[in-house]
């Protein structure tokens, strides 16, 4: 039996049996980690398409307060329009879906978490203003393809601006 | 019956038929898996590059409006008018240069963002631009304070998204 | 030329093309992708920069407004009283960053804020000497925003180029 095995190695023509099978086992191990390249290229794009619509989201909430616009039910902007306030704190928080825009429903979980911290610095009741450091950062909720950490921060933004004393509106506590 | 057991007697060099047709098998279930491999490799790869391209069209237009108007807000610097070229609104941003007022000209011509210099009132085509990304859709719009641009990439792609970009543009206050 | 001593081991040739061609493709994308990621963040990083330094020319505006506001308190609403205080109570804003041009019926604030990078944001008040009233929202009327833009550093190109000049012979006929 040993012998013929060996005769079959060694002398024959073309392929064998034992080399196809030894081929399949190194490109089937192979292409675990191959693939795993392609699935890291996929997850650095999703990465991408976070920072850049977080760095657009950021600025135009940013904008908006610059411009004057209320937080809460009553505010013109789409963003604003759906920040709640979760605590006493100055911290309101909207949820916001795949596209980066708001989820309106409790009963969808929300891909990314919007938090803008109003911390006021300075504050004047003749002009009912106040000077605030505004710090908008965006957390996100779901997963990356085939990878475990999860709430990780995506961006942050902080900038001075002087706004209303009233500005999260008349929410009650 | 007689042909199976046909198969499987030995020739002279000690191989039977049903070995070489099981082994002729596995090459081409081989041969099967390596083609599916690299072609499914190569179209994953030509599927992250598209979803790479768009996003960085989108972000290139992005970044390119926000800096240019970021740059020149002065009072009555920046308006919205409809392009001589298609009549799609456009941006406009006069900046006054030596004594002679110039416009620049943002707007989307042939799934194309381009900018144009020119001089206030002079009439131009889309030669005289320069291409900045390509993108599908570009309408900005100026509602109170707030200049407010939607820019969307290719639709027929998988990955195609769209962008909401707000400036306030502090100096047309007062 | 290459002579096969045995026909064995040609399905090693297979996986080692197949490999390559895979490995080729997934760094490739990984590139790609990765340089993709790196603007993103360089246009994050600019955005917060950006915020940083205009959040300079925000707390100014603050400052100006409140000044503004307690001229109108202080002046009991004759426009001498008002332009006396505001004038003498702006000369605390002024320092480095934060110039001052006095004119008979207009001030104009100038503020030019630089960062570490050599970018400037220029912002333009002017504050005119207008009728006030009472009942109106004045504030807005009162300063106006001549400027609010950055003024981004100059590039410099590290490689000169030089171009010899010329000479043309112009032949008259």
């Amino acid at each position: 039996m040993k012998d013929r095995g060996e005769a079959v190695l060694n002398k024959r023509n073309g392929f064998t049996l034992i080399e196809i099978i030894i081929s399949i086992g190194i490109v089937s191990f192979l292409s675990v980690y191959l693939l795993q390249i392609f699935i890291t290229a996929k997850n650095l794009n999703e990465v991408t398409y976070d920072l850049d619509n977080a760095v657009i989201v950021s600025k135009s909430v940013m904008e908006s307060l610059s411009a004057g616009e209320k937080i809460g039910p009553d505010s013109d902007d789409i963003i604003l329009k759906n920040a709640r306030k979760l605590s006493d704190e100055l911290i309101y928080t909207v949820k916001l879906g795949d596209d980066f825009q708001p989820v309106d429903s409790d009963f969808v979980d929300s891909s990314y978490i919007m938090n803008i911290t109003l911390d006021l610095v300075d504050s004047s009741e003749l002009s009912n203003m106040g000077l605030y450091n505004i710090s908008v950062d965006i957390h996100r909720e779901k997963l990356y393809f085939l990878k475990s950490s999860q709430n990780k921060e995506v961006y942050a933004l902080n900038a001075s601006k002087g706004l209303l004393l009233d500005i999260g509106g008349d929410t009650s506590d | 019956m007689e042909g199976i057991v046909e198969l499987m007697k030995k020739n002279n060099k000690g191989v039977s038929k049903v070995e070489v047709i099981l082994v002729m098998i596995l090459i081409l279930l081989m041969g099967l898996a390596v083609f599916t491999l690299v072609v499914s490799s190569s179209d994953t790869y030509k599927n992250v590059i598209d979803e790479k391209e768009n996003l960085s069209n989108l972000r290139i237009a992005a970044s390119y409006i926000d800096n240019k108007i970021k740059q020149s807000d002065e009072q009555s610097s920046i308006y919205i008018k409809n392009n001589p070229i298609n009549g799609e609104a456009s941006i406009v941003i006069v900046q006054r240069v030596d004594n002679e007022n110039y416009e620049t000209w943002i707007y989307l011509s042939d799934k194309m963002l381009k900018e144009a210099y020119i001089k206030q009132n002079q009439e131009f085509a889309d030669d005289m631009s320069f291409d900045i990304a390509s993108i599908e859709e570009f309408v900005p719009s100026i509602k109170d304070d707030i200049m407010e641009i939607t820019i969307s990439g290719n639709k027929a792609s998988d990955t195609f998204s769209k962008r909401y970009l707000k400036i306030n543009l502090k100096s047309n206050e007062g | 030329m290459i002579k096969f001593k045995t026909r064995t081991g040609s399905s090693s040739i297979l996986v080692i093309l197949l490999v390559v061609t895979m490995v080729v493709f997934g760094v490739l994308a990984m590139m790609s992708s990765y340089s993709g990621l790196k603007m993103a963040r360089k246009t994050a990083q600019w955005t917060q920069d950006y915020y940083e330094l205009e959040s300079k020319a925000e707390i100014m505006l603050y400052d100006v407004k409140n000044i503004v506001h307690k001229s109108i308190v202080a002046s009991n609403t004759t426009n001498q009283d008002y332009w006396t205080s505001l004038n003498r109570a702006l000369q605390e804003l002024d320092s480095s960053e934060v110039t001052l041009t006095y004119d008979a019926d207009k001030i104009i604030v100038k503020g030019d804020f630089v960062n570490s990078s050599g970018d400037r944001f220029l912002a333009l008040l002017t504050l005119e000497n207008l009728a006030l009233d009472n009942d109106i929202a004045i504030e807005e009327d009162l300063i106006e925003i001549n400027t609010w833009k950055l003024i981004p550093r100059e590039v410099e190109y590290e490689d000169a180029i030089e171009f010899k000049d010329l000479e043309v012979n112009i032949e008259n006929d």
